[in-house]
């Protein structure tokens, strides 16, 4: 019962993202996508939360690329930027309401693309349930970090009400 | 020349390693083998090493790193926080010693920060920061002479500690309790959020919250109550106006430490009920502007952040923050104003 690690469902993601990107801070992510598993443990998170967010994928409405970021909470939305970076997100809250979770950062992977890449994921997880997976999934083994917040990164196109919104979530490396 | 370049990104990985092994802490279950996973990248099964593994990341990243900008841009930051820590840690650790049942009375800070951007990182940081439950458990631990236990302050959380913890309370502290259980006090501020205060002013002349449980402790984010089910699905019948900017509400109190607010559905901003958080942290500034904030606790927050060291499952908001005892109100009440003319209620718990 204690000690042991919990496989994260639906509920944890279902809540608001502003609840779930801190929480995510300091689980740990696991891949089974390649011949070996990897465990990461997150080490940055970024929340996008919804249509008034400017900031946010989903800020210009439904379209085919957002459309995923209406989808079920636990659904996986992976794009590519910069035309060779995969960025993987983790859509939270209700569905229909689009919010989203970035995964920025892990452990010895400090940085969004460098975490896909040590996970394995490419746009081929696109649309697959973080919570339903047998590849991919994350556990909450107990541990608990202490992080601090920051504006989010790489979204010069936002609003300044958005670009100053500290919504980025960063695992202290010192207590 | 080459050699050292090679070999510097292993470097960095061990450096890493060392400080996430020293920063985080672990709600006192059992972790021994956690260390080992805690660090890095874990890479199982097939022949190559973690180490291998990390190490050609690291390269490849140094290369797209010169085009993305914004990479750096964290990079930087975070070097500055790892770095600044140091200095924070040395002063919380000296202040944070003073553990939970020292100072329940003295806490009378009524003043409530609203323009608190000049307290954040850094103040945050070494304010709070670094008293999480395994070094209160230690210092719990030192002051009940029977539990001698210096061995690892993680493997003998449980039960031993909460008896601990409670024959600590009754040794030093004659204030704290009113009865037999421990007590907080929550001042409401209405300028801020008439309607929420009034709608919880009426909540807590009803009884509404005696015998409620905080079903949620969350380590350096918040704890959670007022739901009648105790496990966040339900609330009190009448939904009230969300008073945070992102619903069209001017509301300046920011979400920092002791500061109370309402929970409410994900997509639904004028759904809140009875439910409400306290936070732990300052960090919580995060959630300025979306979440209804209108109290704060001004007396006794160090009784609420001793929840964390009872022991947790998962919870229905699947994160383990369940309390395996229950953190019972015992009964809540109007006990007046303070000079200001907030109105301030009594919150005692056992647990």
């Amino acid at each position: 019962m204690h000690g042991e690690s919990v496989k994260l469902g639906a509920e944890f993601f279902r809540r608001d993202v502003l609840e779930v990107a801190p929480e995510l801070v300091g689980k740990v992510i696991v891949s089974r996508i390649g011949s070996s598993e990897v465990r990461v443990r997150i080490a940055e998170t970024e929340a996008y939360r919804g249509e008034e967010d400017t900031a946010c994928h989903a800020h210009k409405g439904r379209t085919k690329r957002t459309e995923v970021l209406y989808m079920q909470s636990g659904t996986v939305y992976v794009y590519l930027c910069y035309g060779m970076h995969w960025l993987m997100n983790i859509v939270t809250g209700d569905e229909g309401s689009p919010q989203a979770v970035l995964l920025r950062a892990g452990i010895g992977c400090d940085g969004p693309a460098k975490l896909t890449k040590a996970l394995g994921v490419t746009g081929d997880e696109n649309r697959v349930s973080i919570t339903d997976s047998p590849k991919i999934w994350i556990e909450d083994d107990g541990m608990t970090c202490q992080y601090h917040t920051d504006t989010r990164v790489g979204i010069g196109y936002a609003t300044k009400e958005y670009r100053d919104k500290k919504w980025r979530f960063i695992l202290d490396l010192n207590d | 020349m080459k050699n050292i370049k090679r070999i510097l990104p292993i470097l960095l990985c061990v450096i890493v390693i060392i400080g996430l092994m020293s920063a985080c802490g672990d709600k006192g279950k059992s972790s021994s083998k956690k260390g080992s996973n805690s660090s890095a990248v874990t890479v199982t099964d097939s022949g190559n090493s973690l180490e291998e593994s990390n190490g050609k990341a690291d390269k490849d990243d140094s290369k797209s790193d010169g085009k993305n900008s914004s990479k750096n841009d964290k990079d930087s930051s975070k070097a500055k926080s790892a770095d600044g820590k140091d200095d924070d840690s040395n002063s919380s650790s000296a202040s944070g010693g003073k553990s939970v049942k020292t100072d329940t009375k003295t806490t009378t800070d009524s003043s409530v920060s609203n323009d608190s951007n000049s307290s954040d990182k850094s103040s945050a940081s070494s304010k709070k920061s670094s008293d999480g439950s395994s070094k209160k458990s230690s210092d719990k631990s030192k002051n009940s002479k029977s539990d001698s236990s210096k061995k690892s302050k993680d493997n003998s959380k449980s039960s031993k500690d909460k008896d601990s913890s409670k024959k600590a309370d009754k040794d030093s502290s004659s204030n704290t309790d009113i009865t037999d259980g421990k007590s907080f006090v929550i001042t409401t501020y209405s300028k801020y959020a008439p309607i929420t205060c009034k709608n919880f002013d009426t909540l807590v002349k009803d009884g509404f919250y005696n015998g409620l449980r905080f079903y949620r402790v969350i380590d350096k984010f918040l704890t959670e109550t007022g739901d009648p089910n105790n496990d966040g699905s339900g609330g009190s019948d009448k939904t009230i106006k969300g008073e945070f900017m992102a619903n069209g509400v001017k509301n300046t109190l920011s979400h920092t430490k002791g500061v109370v607010s309402m929970q409410r559905q994900p997509s639904d901003m004028n759904s809140a009920t009875s439910k409400f958080f306290i936070c732990y942290h300052d960090n919580c500034k995060f959630m300025d502007g979306n979440y209804a904030a209108f109290g704060k606790v001004t007396e006794g927050m160090s009784v609420v952040e001793s929840f964390v060291s009872v022991e947790r499952v998962k919870g229905t908001d699947g994160s383990i923050s369940l309390p395996v005892t229950p953190i019972t109100i015992t009964k809540a009440e109007y006990i007046g104003k303070d000079s200001k003319g907030n109105s301030q209620y009594r919150f005692t718990v056992t647990f």
